[in-house]
C-alpha cells in the first residue's frame, strides 16, 4: 500500500508545483532571499529545475516570513516560518520548471514591495 | 633612503613557523622545515612572489555534505574563505586579502548581498600584493563599499560625507591627521556621482558613475583648488604627506605587534612612496629583525582556526565554523564596524571560550576512545601521549615549560590508572592533552 501511495503523492505534489525534497546525492541549488523593509532581494533570480534550497534571511527590523508559490494553475503555496530580525529559515524543495512568486505574507508587507519572481529553468 | 634593518640571525624551523603564521595561516606538516631550507630571502620571496595556486586537501562541504554556495547560502561565505585559507598554496595572498578586509572593513550587515561581498573579496585578492593606489581606486568604486559607506547616496544636491570621511580617517591618513572638517565636506562633493538601478527581486544592480549626479564645481581639498572628481579625491589623499606614514604603520601592525623604529619607518615610507606598491614594503617587513625577535602576536580567530585545520590535515566540513568563529570574535564578511576588528579583544574571557570551542571542534574528528577509534591503542605513557598530541597537530614548536605542564597533567591523570583504568584512561588523557596543547599560549600566539 505504502509503495503505491508514495509515487502517487510525489506526482500529485509535482503537478501542484513545489514539493519537499528528500536528501540524496543529487546536486542542490541555493537561492538566498534577503528580506527587509520593504524589499525582497534574491541572490539569483533564476535556477535550474530540481532540488533547490531557498533560504530566507531577515535583514530588517520587523518580523517577516516568506511564501513561495508556482504561478502554474492549481499550485499550492509553500510557507516558510516567520523570522524575527536577524532570523533565518530554509527549506529544500523540488522545483519543476516554471515561474514562482515569492512574498512576505505579513499584513501589508507585500503591498509595500516585499515580493519577487523566481524563474526555474527546465 | 634610510636603510631598513634585515634579520641576520639563524633561520630555522621556529623562524619559518613564525613567518608562516604572520604571513599566512601556519604550516602544514613539514612545511616549516621545507621553508627553512630556503633561507630567509628564499622563504620571503616564496610568499611574496608565489607560483600559481595549488589547492591542498579535500574540497569543502557543509555538514550536510553539500557543495558550498558562498553567494547564496548563510555561512557558506565564511566557510568558502576559511577553506581557501586552509587549502591555499599562496598563504600571503590570502592573508593580505584578510588584512584588506579588515582595512576596508565592509560588513554584509549593511550591504545585504553575499554576492556583492564575494565580488569585493575577489577585488581585495586581486590587489592583495599589488598597488595600493589601484586598490584604493577600485575599492572606492566597489558596489559593496558604495552601499556600505553610502557612496550610492552621495549626489550633488545631497552630499553624503560617509565615504569621504572614512577614506581619510580609516583608509589613508588616520583620525584628524592632516585634514579638516572642510576637507571632509569637499571630499564628499568630489566623490558625488555614483548610482545604481533598483530591480524588483534583484535589488541594486548596474552600479555606475553618472555625471549628472556629480558636483563639478570648484572645491578646495588640503588647500588645493580644483573641480575635483572622485579619482582626484583618491589621488589627492594618496599624495598627502601624512599618507605614507599612516600606510606603513598600519601595514606593519598586521605583522609586528610593536611600532617600527624611526629608521625603519623612514625606510619603509621611502620604499612605499616610490610607487605605492605593497609588495616591496611587505618584503622589507617580512625580512625585518622585529618579526623574528620581537614579542609574540595573538592569532586572529580565523587564522587560529585555519592553522589548526592545516596542522591537522583536516578540510572544511561543517557550518559550525561560522558560529564558533563568531563566538571567538571574528565572523568573516561581518567586521564589527568600519574600523575593522579590534585585536585587543582577540583574547578576552569571552573570546577565549570561543577559541576553546574551535579547538574542541577541530579535534573532535580525531577523538580517541570512541567507537571510531576503538582499535587505536594509546600507551599508558605520559611522554608518548604528549608526543602523540604534538604529532597530531603538526609538531608545532612549543616552549619547554608548556611541554612540562602537559607532561605533569598527563602524569597526574594517569597516576592511579591501574587495573581496568590502565586501558580506559590513556585515550581520555590523550584527548585532554591535545585540547590543552591546542589552546596553550604557544598555539594561540605566534
Amino acid at each position: 500500500m505504502r509503495r503505491v501511495l508514495l509515487p502517487v503523492l510525489a506526482v500529485a505534489l509535482l503537478v501542484a508545483g513545489a514539493a519537499p525534497a528528500t536528501a540524496g546525492t543529487e546536486a542542490v541549488s541555493f537561492v538566498q532571499v534577503v528580506e527587509k523593509e520593504w524589499s525582497l532581494v534574491m541572490s539569483r533570480t533564476s535556477v535550474r529545475a530540481g532540488r533547490v534550497t531557498i533560504e530566507a534571511v531577515n535583514f530588517g527590523t520587523d518580523a517577516h516570513d516568506l511564501v513561495l508559490q508556482s504561478k502554474a494553475k492549481g499550485s499550492k503555496p509553500v510557507r516558510f516560518k516567520q523570522m524575527d530580525p536577524r532570523g533565518r529559515t530554509e527549506r529544500t524543495l523540488r522545483l519543476p520548471a516554471g515561474r514562482y512568486a515569492l512574498w512576505c505574507s505579513l499584513p501589508g508587507h507585500k503591498a509595500k514591495g516585499m515580493k519577487a519572481t523566481l524563474s526555474v529553468r527546465g | 633612503m634610510a636603510e631598513i634593518p634585515r634579520y641576520s640571525g639563524p633561520f630555522g624551523v621556529p623562524q619559518a613557523e613564525r613567518l608562516l603564521w604572520r604571513a599566512g595561516f601556519g604550516p602544514r606538516r613539514g612545511e616549516a622545515a621545507q621553508l627553512a631550507k630556503l633561507g630567509l630571502d628564499g622563504a620571503v620571496l616564496s610568499l611574496t612572489r608565489p607560483a600559481g595556486e595549488k589547492w591542498v586537501g579535500p574540497p569543502p562541504r557543509d555538514e550536510k555534505g553539500r557543495r558550498l554556495a558562498p553567494g547564496d547560502a548563510y555561512g557558506h561565505d565564511h566557510l568558502w574563505w576559511l577553506d581557501r585559507m586552509v587549502r591555499t598554496s599562496r598563504p600571503l595572498v590570502e592573508r593580505m586579502t584578510l588584512n584588506w578586509h579588515d582595512w576596508f572593513a565592509t560588513s554584509n550587515s549593511g550591504v545585504g548581498s553575499q554576492q556583492l561581498m564575494m565580488a569585493q573579496n575577489r577585488l581585495l585578492r586581486r590587489f592583495s600584493l599589488g598597488s595600493f593606489r589601484k586598490l584604493l581606486i577600485a575599492i572606492t568604486a566597489n558596489p559593496a563599499m558604495l552601499l556600505w559607506l553610502s557612496g550610492i547616496d552621495n549626489r550633488k544636491d545631497a552630499p553624503n560625507e560617509n565615504y569621504g570621511r572614512e577614506l581619510m580617517e580609516l583608509f589613508t591618513l588616520g583620525e584628524g591627521n592632516g585634514y579638516t572638517e572642510r576637507d571632509v565636506r569637499e571630499q564628499a562633493r568630489a566623490l558625488t556621482g555614483w548610482t545604481s538601478t533598483w530591480k524588483r527581486g534583484k535589488g541594486r544592480t548596474d552600479f555606475r558613475f553618472d555625471p549628472k549626479r556629480h558636483d563639478p564645481g570648484m572645491k578646495v581639498i588640503f588647500g588645493k583648488k580644483g573641480t575635483f572628481s572622485w579619482r582626484d579625491s583618491v589621488a589627492l589623499t594618496l599624495r598627502h604627506p601624512k599618507h605614507p606614514p599612516f600606510f606603513v604603520e598600519k601595514l606593519w601592525s598586521y605583522f609586528v605587534p610593536e611600532p617600527p623604529s624611526a629608521t625603519t619607518r623612514a625606510g619603509l615610507e621611502a620604499l612605499y612612496r616610490a610607487s605605492f606598491e605593497v609588495r616591496p614594503v611587505l618584503e622589507a617587513i617580512l625580512r625585518h629583525p622585529a618579526l623574528y625577535t620581537g614579542p609574540r602576536m595573538v592569532k586572529p580567530p580565523v587564522v587560529y582556526t585555519a592553522g589548526l585545520l592545516r596542522g591537522l590535515g583536516r578540510g572544511v566540513d561543517t557550518r559550525s565554523w561560522v558560529w564558533l568563529s563568531e563566538n571567538a570574535g571574528q565572523r568573516l564578511f561581518y567586521p564589527p564596524n568600519v574600523a575593522g576588528w579590534d585585536d585587543e579583544r582577540w583574547l578576552d574571557t569571552n573570546s577565549f571560550h570561543g577559541r576553546w570551542g574551535i579547538a574542541n571542534t577541530a579535534l573532535e574528528k580525531f577523538t580517541l576512545g570512541d567507537k571510531n577509534s576503538k582499535n587505536v591503542k594509546v600507551p599508558n605513557d605520559p611522554e608518548a601521549i604528549v608526543k602523540g598530541a604534538l604529532a597530531l597537530l603538526g609538531n608545532p614548536t612549543i616552549r619547554p615549560e608548556t611541554r612540562k605542564e602537559l607532561l605533569a597533567f598527563a602524569r597526574g591523570s594517569l597516576a592511579g590508572a591501574t587495573g581496568w583504568k590502565a586501558e580506559a584512561y590513556p585515550p581520555l588523557v590523550a584527548n585532554a592533552v591535545r585540547q590543552l596543547l591546542a589552546v596553550s599560549p604557544d598555539l594561540q600566539t605566534c
